[in-house]
């Protein structure tokens, strides 16, 4: 994985000096909050319900076992022993002091991580498929173009004052695991006519209160010409992305304003007149990122463990967990592993700091030191050799960290919701503590199959709702939270926005109506079709008919 | 913009320090918990709220003062808006994290 | 309003015309796009140095006829937080080849200095009571830039990677 040169650590390091000496300024009162609000959001810092909230930075989802183990310290040292995973690959700190935070940067940029641009008007954490690099379904790596984005959008000089947040997803897989379709501009690596690889751009999806998928503005790009071509998108959005409205200020707003051809139009006019000899970085700049991400050295293995095969039919439990929690690599021998955040009754995304440092040693014994973020708010260890899978098991079991929920029904999204956040109009982990615990039983969930259940606890949908197999949408009426159900969505490369079903719920009733459409789904089902199969098959109404009929 | 203000008030306002959320008491001091906070029931008293809010705003101790109606509900004083009552109580999920095992983390409060 | 130029504060010779004033022959003075458009015989023919403030929702193309006679372009703030005249700059200096002075006027914060001189600026109006030496600390707190061809054509930064 990246490495920090000289160049990365003095940039982070004078980065931290100089949010050192904002705090200070706005410590003393020469910094108003209105004037410091944008400069703590561009270090990724809240000031949420109950507390100020620090956003990290964990750059297309990839860190090493130092890093895991410093968010752990942390955790420790400067808050309640916790953290929370996000849908962007961060992490969130709930409970920060103002003056510690440019010490906690500090520790971070020891271990080659900040928290530049996880917030604010600004371009943010590029994130990307959580397998990147391991996949068996991938045309090429996209990390060093991530990394190589992540430099080119650290405090770029035009584009820090956009008109609205700004996220870009890369994936070099054929299967979306990134939701690029959703996000303001999506990448995904494929080979052209020629059989050269380069990027499929995608531009103007996003969530929020008005739902998009990103139409593809180019079909084929060439690697080198990345950069320009994002620049000439970002300089059309800021120049002409709306301002007076900040509902209607994402990139999506304009596209679907303009219309996708017009968009791509004054995209390529103004590619066609860029510095592009000035912006495209030099060859051996990219040679030197993709080094980094150079395949490590695998064991020559059997493709087959015949001691796994062993395990699997002595231990049910065990085999359960590989089947749901081990994906195929592609280096044989090996296995991804995706460790589940997901306890049955758990708070979604959260882990303890002795979680974090127990990832960290397994990471470190089992995954040639390497962990990723996934954006359903799961860990991964990417490199993990079929042989050890067993011993691994058992070690995240006594870390409360085996559950084998991956991609089911208690594999739930969720925001933090009004518990923690200042924009939430009601709560959202309670909700998915509720539902985990209703379908959690391993025999139905394995019974009900892949399932996306996601909830936001506001419209701004941080908890990818509109994705949702089923997804869910809280506000709040009079006083009472409610809760409204979209059914249909996906996030993949199917990508669809979810449907709203009829009137909302309220908490206590809202478990028993996805307890209902789940039970339909089960009822219709046809030739082990999956429960988004089965929606685009017979459509809403089976599902309205069994919920308004019974509550 | 001048908005009609009515019922009972108290000021509010989270701490620059690290952002907790307090409301005026007596004397200019900020303190949590809404049992403590000094209650406005005139224009006069919303006024002298105002005011000391600004005070500590320019002192850099407080953040974004601003007013909250409140009400008293089977006998406690809570914040009438369920956003505010939901920031004055804290998460209502359990936080004492490392403590908890798997499948078996206590329900919400 | 002070004046910070080359990180010191400077006596402002310019002028900004009002719309009901004559277009003066001498002196240097800073006019409307409007004006700029309707005049153009006029201001070519100016002996002092002439400039255009235009709003940050023009396109910098409406002065390409015009660049020959300009020696200063202002671009407008209204708020810190609205960035478009960072791409108008950007435009001017590398599409449009202009070498006069860009001007920032409005609502801009000390902390933004390092990205105003990266996209070509180089002078600013900044509100009474905002200081100089913070001023120039924070167009020096960012010494390296990962951007490429952003260095604003003055070599502020050590090196761009």
């Amino acid at each position: 994985m990246y490495r920090y040169d000289e160049f990365d650590a003095t940039f982070v390091r004078q980065r931290v000096d100089q949010f050192r000496g904002q705090v200070e300024r706005r410590v003393n009162g020469e910094l108003s909050e209105e004037e410091f609000r944008p400069l703590r959001l561009m270090n990724g810092l809240y000031l949420q319900l109950h507390a100020y909230m620090l956003r990290v930075a964990v750059p297309y989802g990839t860190l090493n076992s130092a890093q895991m183990r410093k968010l752990a310290f942390i955790a420790d040292t400067y808050d309640r022993g916790y953290g929370h995973f996000t849908t962007r690959q961060n992490i969130q700190y709930n409970w920060p002091r103002l003056p510690d935070v440019p010490d906690i940067l500090e520790h971070l940029a020891e271990v080659e991580m900040h928290a530049i641009q996880t917030s604010g008007n600004c371009i943010r954490n590029v994130t990307a498929d959580h397998w990147a690099g391991v996949a068996a379904d991938e045309a090429e790596d996209p990390r060093p173009h991530a990394e190589l984005m992540r430099q080119w959008s650290s405090l770029h000089p035009e584009f820090s004052f956009l008109p609205r947040k700004f996220k870009i997803a890369v994936t070099g897989a054929s299967a979306d695991r990134a939701a690029i379709r959703y996000h303001d501009i999506g990448l995904r690596l494929k080979k052209n006519g020629q059989g050269e690889v380069g990027f499929e751009v995608f531009a103007g999806g996003g969530m929020g209160r008005t739902p998009m998928l990103a139409p593809r503005v180019r079909d084929w790009l060439a690697k080198e010409d990345l950069l320009p071509y994002l620049e000439a998108i970002m300089r059309v959005y800021n120049l002409h992305g709306r301002r007076d409205n900040k509902y209607k200020a994402r990139i999506k707003i304009l596209v679907h304003a303009l219309g996708a051809e017009e968009f791509t139009a004054q995209v390529e006019r103004e590619y066609a007149r860029i510095d592009a000899p000035h912006i495209e970085p030099e060859q051996q700049e990219l040679k030197r990122i993709a080094a980094y991400f150079a395949p490590p050295d695998y064991d020559a293995l059997p493709g087959d463990d015949p001691a796994l095969a062993l395990r699997l039919e002595k231990h049910e439990d065990f085999a359960g967990w590989v089947e749901r929690n081990v994906s195929a690599h592609r280096a044989p021998g090996y296995g991804i592993v995706n460790i589940s955040l997901k306890p049955i009754g758990g708070i979604p995304g959260d882990a303890s700091s002795d979680q974090m440092r127990a990832v960290a040693d397994l990471a470190e014994t089992f995954s040639l030191d390497e962990i990723r973020i996934s954006h359903e708010q799961n860990l991964v260890l990417p490199n993990v050799a079929k042989r050890d899978l067993f011993a691994l098991w058992q070690s995240l079991g006594e870390h409360s960290l085996a559950d084998a929920n991956i991609g089911l029904a208690s594999d739930i999204i969720a925001c933090p919701g009004l518990d923690y956040c200042g924009l939430a109009t009601a709560r959202s982990i309670p909700i998915a503590q509720d539902i985990s615990r209703r379908l959690g039983d391993p025999a139905r969930q394995r019974e009900i199959g892949d399932m996306k259940i996601k909830i936001s606890g506001c419209i701004n949908a941080c908890g990818h709702h509109h994705a949702g197999h089923i997804g869910i949408l809280g506000l709040e009426k009079r006083g009472e939270e409610y809760y409204q159900i979209t059914l249909g969505g996906s996030g993949d490369e199917r990508a669809s926005v979810g449907e709203i079903i009829g009137p909302g719920f309220s908490a206590e009733n809202l478990t028993d109506a996805v307890e209902t459409i789940v039970d339909t789904y089960m009822g219709l089902r046809e030739n082990g079709e999956t429960f988004l199969e089965a929606y685009r098959r017979v459509g809403p109404d089976p599902f309205k008919e069994a919920v308004y009929a019974t509550h | 913009m001048a908005k009609k203000i009515t019922g009972t008030q108290a000021l509010t306002g989270n701490r620059l320090s690290d952002g907790g959320v307090v409301f005026l008491a007596s004397n200019g001091v900020w303190r949590a918990g809404l049992e403590n906070a000094r209650l406005a029931h005139s224009d006069e008293d919303i006024a002298d709220l105002e005011a000391e809010g600004a005070d500590a705003v320019e002192a850099n101790r407080i953040v974004d003062p601003y007013l909250v109606r409140v009400e008293v509900r089977q006998g406690r004083l809570v914040p009438a808006a369920f956003r505010e009552h939901m920031r004055t109580r804290g998460p209502s999920v359990n936080l004492d994290f490392n403590s908890r095992t798997n499948g078996q983390a206590a329900s919400a409060a | 309003m002070p004046l910070i130029r080359n990180g010191e504060i400077v006596a402002d010779t310019w002028r900004v015309l009002e719309e009901v004033e004559d277009i003066p022959a001498e002196g240097d003075v800073i006019v409307s796009l409007e004006r700029l458009k309707n005049s153009t015989k006029q201001i070519a023919a100016r002996a002092d140095r002439t400039g255009v403030a235009i709003e940050n929702s023009a396109d910098p193309v409406e002065l390409e006829a015009h660049l020959a006679h300009l020696d200063l372009i202002a671009l407008e703030f209204p708020a810190f937080t609205d960035g478009r005249a960072y791409s108008q700059a950007r435009r001017l200096r590398t599409q449009y080849g202009f070498t006069g002075e860009l001007r920032a006027r409005g609502n801009v914060l000390v902390d933004q200095a390092g990205f105003l001189k990266q996209v070509g600026f180089d002078s600013f109006e900044v509100t009474d009571g905002q200081s100089l030496e913070i001023w120039n600390a924070s167009a020096r707190s960012m010494t390296l830039t990962y951007q490429r061809g952003y260095d604003g054509g003055q070599a502020i930064r050590e090196f761009a990677r």
